[in-house]
């Protein structure tokens, strides 16, 4: 298809350009003829665009079989003027390209312009870099200066500005810091200096004042003859951090002085039992001295069995409210034992003790026990004293009717006489059968026993009494209870007495439809022997003297150890006592003892 | 005409006591279980003297004494209080500066004739 006016022939111009200069050229070259038919290319613009023979330009830029609508080339073709122009197309592979066309036309000596050469590069790898770069630098999390050898802030990202303001005109620590002259320690005075990076913790102030905590890096970024002309600087703010790592710090603090200061010993271990925290008075109980930490083994000689088992789903390990350690002496000591496991995220972290010293405990146990009984003592002696008191001047008066009576022969006050001393030796008797029956329990005998079985006995025993006054006794209990472990002569002796109690107050209220209530309720837990009448009932003086000593309803009846009695037998089973009482309506006395009863021996 | 008694006491058998000492001493006898009888009868038979005990049931002397006290029909009524107990109404009198203290005072058991001796220099016999 070449044209008839051409002088030079494709083979002759391939002879001329085929030099090493047109296959070496950096672009992509290609020439055409007048019809857009690619006539030669180098190896360059096939590596880029692929296979060319025969094709129209067309064909192998732009991958179509039609022409171009504004073609540059035709425009070169026609006023013989070097043209340029950006155009799109694709490479060998399908993808889009951008790439700059020169075109030149080529003359023959006759001046027409058979051919013309196209030169492209490709432009978008460049571009798209600068365009990275710059994002990049914008809008990193970090903070990014340029500053020149003045410290003059030169160019600063977005983050920067949002932070500290403004730069224009402005050096490093005018923005950086708010402050009027350079730091004393200056990376970048460093980095001009050596050209090599530095990096530094620091603080500065942003806009609204607060204290902002940054990691700073600077590195040489360009270099004139004079040396490093511009440094960057690159900072992470890590004030949140900071902040945090001072919340930590804190609470380390706070947590450590907490266990440093409590008066209980406290040693914890690591997930390898490694003993990292030991309190002083944990040395001082484990009379351990030095700076070393007891090991494994040596807390295998010193703490309870019960450290060493495995915790439970709660963490527990042990909780032992009274038990021995024996120190770094060998000595014993009585301590209360507990330990416990911390997890985090459901993997055990630590084991942690608290030893609580007994021994000072016990001796104010001891002397609070000692001031209490000599309370005690001097109430009981009041108490007696009061009883007797009343029983001599009963007896005297006794004696004063006798004898007069005598004086005058008057046989009347005379059986009045007998009849007073005789009543009051009864009464003498009484008194001291009460402070036997209150003296006697000092130490119970705990065997298994069924309550129901034992409380039907005893209301048996009070039946002939109530009926006597036609009082009716109404036992009720459930089915079937297990034996638990008990007195039977001092729970005897409670019941007898609430329901002997319970009779009077029935008596006392003159009602004809007297009635006691003896209930046996109970669980695995505890036991409840319930004594309820339709009696007098009780003021709020009577209930709040109940359980003083010697305190008596019955004028001289009684001493008024009943209660007190029964107070002492139960809390000896370590069970409590309830009543309530409405006056006029009756009254009601439960005693509750724990199932598993345990003697408490003093 | 014989002078009146009013013995206050939750005991029977020092009732019968002191009745039989005051009738054996001319004295026109009357007695009371607990204070609110003892207040109710020094009101209404106006007794020229009242032995009280401290501790009873109903209603202590204590209140019994103090009613006495601040009621203008019995406030004058000489009182001699015959006890068991000597704590309780001495701390009642240390605590309370308003009301005078008992006239007597005698622990049980009693001296008979110092007992005898009080009642008839109090009655004026």
């Amino acid at each position: 298809m070449a044209d008839k006016t051409v002088n030079i022939t494709p083979e002759e111009l391939s002879g001329i350009l085929s030099t090493d200069f047109i296959e070496n050229v950096p672009f992509n070259v290609a020439v055409i003829d007048k019809n857009h038919q690619i006539v030669f290319a180098n190896e360059s613009f096939k590596n880029y665009f692929g296979n060319w023979e025969g094709k129209y330009c067309y064909q192998v830029y732009k991958k179509t079989d039609e022409k171009c609508r504004n073609c540059q080339s035709d425009e070169s073709f026609v006023s013989g003027k070097i043209l340029v122009s950006n155009e799109t197309g694709y490479d060998k592979h399908g993808r889009s390209c951008q790439y700059v066309n020169h075109y030149s036309p080529i003359r023959d000596k006759k001046g027409n312009i058979p051919y013309q050469l196209m030169m492209s590069t490709d432009i978008i790898y460049s571009e798209l870099m600068q365009k990275e770069y710059s994002l990049l630098f914008e809008k990193a999390a970090c903070y990014i200066t340029v500053i020149d050898r003045d410290f003059r802030i030169v160019r600063a990202n977005q983050k920067f500005r949002d932070t500290f303001g403004s730069i224009e005109g402005k050096h490093c620590y005018e923005v950086y810091k708010k402050k009027k002259a350079p730091c004393n320690i200056c990376n970048a005075l460093e980095t001009f200096e050596d050209g090599m990076e530095h990096s530094s913790a620091e603080v500065g102030l942003s806009l609204d004042g607060e204290e902002t905590h940054y990691v700073v890096t600077t590195t040489p970024l360009t270099r004139s003859k004079d040396g490093i002309s511009l440094v960057l600087q690159m900072a992470i703010d890590i004030t949140e951090i900071y902040e945090l790592e001072t919340q930590l710090e804190r609470d380390q603090e706070f947590f450590h002085s907490l266990l440093q200061h409590t008066s209980d010993g406290v040693l914890i271990l690591d997930q390898k039992n490694k003993v990292i925290f030991m309190n002083k008075p944990a040395q001082l109980l484990l009379n351990w001295k030095g700076k070393k930490k007891p090991n494994y083994n040596t807390l295998k000689n010193m703490f309870p069995e019960e450290f060493f088992i495995q915790a439970k789903e709660d963490g527990m390990i042990s909780d032992l409210p009274s038990t021995t350690i024996r120190n770094h002496s060998g000595e014993e000591i009585l301590v209360r034992f507990k330990a416990f496991e911390i997890k985090y995220k459901d993997k055990k972290t630590n084991k942690i003790a608290f030893i609580t010293d007994l021994r000072n405990q016990k001796k104010t146990e001891e002397i609070m026990f000692e001031s209490k009984r000599d309370d005690v003592i001097s109430e009981t002696l009041a108490g007696i004293s009061h009883s007797v008191k009343n029983l001599l001047m009963s007896l005297e008066g006794g004696m004063y009717l006798l004898d007069s009576g005598i004086k005058n022969n008057d046989s009347k006050r005379l059986n009045q006489g007998w009849g007073v001393l005789n009543k009051n030796l009864k009464r003498t008797t009484n008194l001291v059968k009460s402070f036997v029956d209150y003296t006697k329990g000092k130490k119970i005998e705990l065997k298994p026993v069924n309550p129901v079985e034992l409380t039907e006995k005893i209301c048996e025993y009070q039946k002939p009494i109530a009926d006597k006054y036609g009082i009716r006794i109404v036992f009720d209990t459930l089915p079937y209870i297990n034996k638990i472990m008990l007195d039977p002569d001092g729970i005897e002796i409670c019941l007898s007495n609430l329901i002997s109690n319970a009779i009077d107050a029935v008596m006392l209220s003159g009602r004809n439809d007297g009635k006691v209530n003896v209930r046996v309720k109970g669980d695995e837990k505890e036991i409840t022997f319930e004594i309820s009448d339709n009696g007098i009932g009780m003021n709020k003086e009577v209930k709040a003297k109940l359980f003083s000593t010697f305190f008596t309803t019955k004028g001289g009846q009684g001493p008024g150890l009943g209660l007190l009695t029964i107070r002492k037998i139960v809390s000896e089973h370590s069970g409590r006592i309830e009543f309530d009482s409405n006056e006029g309506k009756g009254s009601v006395f439960r005693i509750i003892i724990p199932a598993v009863s345990k003697s408490e021996s003093k | 005409m014989a002078k009146k008694i009013l013995v206050v006491d939750d005991e029977p058998d020092v009732l019968t006591y002191l009745t039989t000492l005051f009738s054996d001493n001319g004295f026109d006898v009357m007695t009371a279980n607990n204070g609110k009888e003892c207040f109710d009868k020094a009101r209404n038979e106006k007794p020229d003297l009242i032995t009280l005990d401290i501790t009873m049931p109903e209603e202590s002397g204590v209140r019994a004494f103090k009613e006495l006290q601040e009621d203008s029909l019995t406030e004058n009524i000489p009182v001699i209080i015959i006890t068991g107990i000597t704590s309780e109404f001495k701390k009642f009198i240390s605590t309370r500066k308003q009301v005078k203290p008992p006239l007597a005072y005698f622990e049980k058991p009693i001296d008979r004739d110092l007992l005898i001796a009080k009642v008839k220099e109090l009655v004026g016999v």
